[in-house]
């Protein structure tokens, strides 16, 4: 136990006082011990010169009776132990006469007798007459009484002592309470300053030295809180930095990937358009670039909010194998064009639905399958999904080989960096030309994962990690729908769609889109013509942008809902939007719409997504 | 055969003073004075005597005149300085080894100087102040003598001479019954002025007597230390603590007219 600076102070006191209260007891009593023996002997002495010239007529003729009278008189009169006359040669006692009854009074205790030595007095002197001896008058006195007096002084001084200390003991506490006070303060102000609370002044106290403390301790609030106040300026500026730079990220994603949702869709309805065979050329290198543009700008999104920690990852149950192979679907038509094979394999034990973000995923397996690709001139890719044994979270181990070049083992480690373009990749083969890698490796991590590569025994190498995706409850497989359609197969067959859209490009490629597989499509140009025109007409699907003057594509979205839940019904609504980050997919949702297309879109995304909505409302 | 038999003869007569040895030789003085005082005078000369003599002495006494020779009549003392012995009952018992040295001393009746007594007569039916009964020469030789004038006088016990004398000084009393040594030295000492009415034939200073159970040879040898102690160097503390100038030769007859006095007033 720690002891404050008040009950040392206490303590320290209370012993020295209390052991110089000891040592004046132990003096006093001394002092009177000797005092009071001196005085015995003076007695003694008092009572033999008193006591022989009497006796000296009575012993010179042999009168013991009146000597042993006298002697029983003078014992009771002066309380001594005993008188005696003893033999001046063989000193044998003659006449004696004692006291027998001891003094009143409690005793003192043996140790308190040890501590005085003896106090008893013996006083003798012989008696003689005309140069003859005729006895030694011996005198006894007891130090009972002295002791016994001696005692309750001792007693008496203890409990005046122990007055006198519990006195100064009060007085100091309430001393020092009041000196130590400020003390509380200065806690208090600290307690208040870690608390967070810089305004707080403690101010001048009664103690000058608590003064100057507390005038210290004010300067150093005083200090914080202007720190405080710069660091608050900073971070806040720091703050809007970061607002600034993702509103800037989320702004230049949305405005180039409209453009580019232009380019692309527009070269695809050119190249559907029958070119010669040298425009058909020129109109592929401007999709593939403008596919690579794409790649680019959204792994560039995806890595700066991986970056920023703005990314958020979903928890849903969803079917495993088909998110597999819509990965690989992905990947297909790269594949075919170098004329390897795609192959997925799994684990026939692990359950069709399983719990965590299958976007995320997805996305992380067609980088890896792709970045095989890349890298194989001939073979083929391969995805083994398999559970971990004896893992109690539904450990999945996906594993992506491949039969293209191996890396150099020194080089592994830098596979995940971004933008890693070690020295001799032209000997073999480096990241996946920038972000992908980089960003599958993070995002792998973020989902509870560890992303690593390994070269193949023979060829190639292999990407693998293991993430917890525990089985779903329920069975939702056969409620959903399917997330990949065979391409071309489906035609709109008049179904009514309403498109909501500002942007005339985007206007102009929707419509073609829609037109060329039979859909019946009706423009509105902001949210509340198309409000206005779900008011008039019933549609069987409505594609609707975000950003657009009148009303956005959430509020008319809002209305709309509130609208037909008056009516009782319920048309699928799509969001279109250049915003491609998953809290505008978030917003979409809580808004009311059933699904969204990030643009820039290719044409088969946006026809699966349809024909999933419609097929499965007909 | 003869020289056995003194051998037998020198023990038996070693044992016999082996036996008289066995205990103290005790020596008794008459109270004239407190037995503290009587043991302060007296100590000295029987160290003395024990240290010419070879015997032991220890001082014995009453702590009255009565009780003194109530032992004296029983026979307790070896040694005495009285002349109560010389009483018709004590008669014959104790042997004079010796004397107290000093002129003879008388009695005397004295009254204040300017008193109107001036015989015997003058002092009937007056209070007259006496030592003590006890007293030979300050109460039995005056008060003989005033029963052989027919004189009657209120007796005043005064408890020692210097209580009579202060008596008759305060005029307490028409007269005093001293003797004439202490008469003198105490009116050198106060001043008293007396006259005396009254002196008596002179009496020879008390002797000291001897038991006559005591050996001759011891009897003599204290007889032989007391005659000495006059000149004996070794006796001057004694003498100087008792007041003493040592003792002189004195027989039974010196004693003679004591006896008539006790005797007379017996009758």
């Amino acid at each position: 136990m720690r002891l404050g600076l008040q009950a040392r102070l206490l303590a320290l006191i209370a012993i020295v006082v209390g052991v110089v209260l000891l040592l004046g007891l132990g003096a006093v009593i001394r002092d009177q011990a000797r005092f009071e023996r001196r005085y015995f002997h003076e007695q003694g002495r008092t009572v033999v010169e008193a006591l022989v010239p009497s006796l000296r007529n009575a012993l010179v003729v042999g009168d013991l009776a009146t000597v042993q009278e006298s002697f029983d008189a003078v014992v009771e009169q002066r309380a001594l132990r005993a008188l005696a006359l003893l033999d001046p040669r063989t000193r044998e006692t003659i006449i004696r006469a004692t006291d027998p009854p001891g003094p009143p009074g409690e005793p003192a205790p043996a140790w308190f007798r040890d501590l005085l030595d003896n106090v008893d007095v013996v006083e003798e002197s012989a008696v003689q007459v005309g140069g003859a001896t005729y006895g030694i008058l011996r005198v006894e006195m007891s130090g009972e009484a002295l002791l016994r007096h001696l005692w309750v002084e001792a007693t008496d001084f203890v409990v005046i002592g122990v007055v006198v200390l519990g006195c100064i003991v009060l007085i100091v506490g309430l001393f020092l309470r009041q000196g130590l006070g400020p003390l509380g303060l200065l806690v208090e102000g600290a307690g208040r300053l870690a608390a967070g609370d810089l305004t707080h002044r403690i101010g001048p106290t009664n103690v000058a030295e608590f003064s100057k403390v507390a005038a210290a301790f004010d300067r150093m609030a005083e200090a914080a809180q202007e720190r405080e106040a710069e660091l608050l300026r900073a971070r806040s500026a720091a703050e809007e930095g970061a607002r600034t730079k993702a509103s800037f990220v989320a702004a230049m994603g949305h405005q180039i990937r409209t453009p580019l949702h232009g380019i692309i869709g527009m070269t695809e309805l050119a190249l559907s358009t029958e070119p010669s065979a040298e425009q058909r050329h020129y109109l592929e290198l401007i999709r593939a670039s403008a596919d690579n543009l794409l790649v680019g700008i959204n792994e560039i999104l995806d890595f700066s909010r991986l970056e920023s920690g703005q990314l958020t990852l979903d928890r849903v149950a969803f079917p495993l194998r088909e998110t597999v192979d819509a990965a690989l679907a992905a990947c297909v038509t790269a594949a075919s064009a170098k004329g390897l094979e795609l192959r997925s394999d799994v684990d026939p034990g692990i359950p069709a639905l399983v719990t965590g973000d299958p976007v995320r995923l997805r996305q992380v397996l067609a980088h890896l399958v792709e970045n095989g690709i890349r890298f194989t001139a001939q073979g083929r890719i391969q995805v083994n999904v398999d559970a971990v044994p004896g893992r109690d979270d539904g450990g999945l181990r996906f594993a992506v080989a491949d039969t293209g070049l191996a890396i150099p083992s020194d080089k592994l480690a830098l596979v995940f960096e971004p933008f890693a373009e070690p020295a001799g990749v032209s000997a073999g083969r480096h990241g996946a030309g920038g972000l992908a890698l980089a960003i599958s490796h993070r995002l792998v991590r973020k989902m509870g994962g560890e992303l690593s590569v390994a070269n193949g025994r023979e060829s190639g190498c292999v990407f693998s990690f293991v993430l917890p995706l525990p089985a779903a409850a329920g069975d939702e497989a056969a409620n959903r729908p399917p997330l990949a359609a065979d391409p071309g197969t489906l035609a709109g067959t008049g179904h009514r769609v309403l498109v909501v859209e500002d942007t005339p490009i985007t206007q102009t490629l929707i419509m073609t889109l829609l037109r060329r597989r039979g859909y019946r499509p009706t423009l509105a140009v902001n949210g509340a013509e198309a409000v206005a025109a779900c008011r008039k007409e019933v549609y069987d699907l409505i594609l609707m942008d975000l950003q657009m003057p009148v009303l956005d594509g959430l509020s008319a979205t809002a209305r709309i809902r509130e609208w037909e839940a008056d009516l009782g019904r319920r048309t699928p609504i799509i969001a279109i939007t250049a915003n491609a980050f998953e809290e505008d997919r978030r917003r979409c949702e809580q808004a009311g719409m059933d699904d969204f297309i990030a643009k820039p879109f290719k044409a088969q995304i946006f026809y699966d997504t349809l024909d999933r909505y419609l097929k499965a409302a007909a | 055969m003869g020289r056995i038999l003194f051998l037998l003869v020198l023990v038996a007569c070693f044992e016999a003073s082996a036996a008289e040895q066995a205990r103290p030789l005790y020596f008794g003085v008459l109270n004239q004075q407190s037995p503290a005082r009587t043991a302060e005078r007296w100590n000295p000369i029987l160290a003395y005597l024990a240290e010419a003599t070879g015997l032991r002495f220890q001082l014995r006494m009453g702590a009255t005149v009565r009780e003194t020779d109530a032992m004296m009549g029983r026979g307790e003392f070896d040694f005495l300085f009285s002349n109560h012995n010389f009483r018709r009952e004590f008669d014959g018992q104790y042997r004079v080894l010796a004397r107290w040295a000093g002129s003879p001393v008388y009695g005397v009746i004295a009254v204040r100087e300017g008193s109107a007594a001036t015989s015997l007569a003058n002092l009937e039916g007056r209070r007259v102040a006496f030592p003590s009964r006890e007293a030979f020469v300050a109460y039995a030789v005056p008060m003989e003598a005033l029963r052989s004038a027919r004189v009657r006088v209120d007796v005043v016990t005064a408890g020692s001479q210097e209580g009579a004398l202060t008596q008759l000084q305060a005029k307490q009393v028409d007269a005093a019954a001293v003797n004439s040594r202490f008469l003198t030295r105490f009116a050198a000492q106060t001043g008293l002025r007396y006259r005396e009415i009254y002196v008596s034939e002179a009496y020879a200073e008390m002797p000291v007597v001897v038991h006559p159970r005591v050996s001759r040879e011891h009897a003599d040898m204290v007889r032989r230390a007391l005659l000495a102690m006059a000149d004996d160097p070794r006796a001057a503390a004694a003498r100087e603590a008792a007041g003493s100038k040592g003792f002189h030769p004195a027989d039974e007859r010196d004693y003679d007219n004591v006896r008539r006095v006790y005797a007379r007033s017996r009758e």
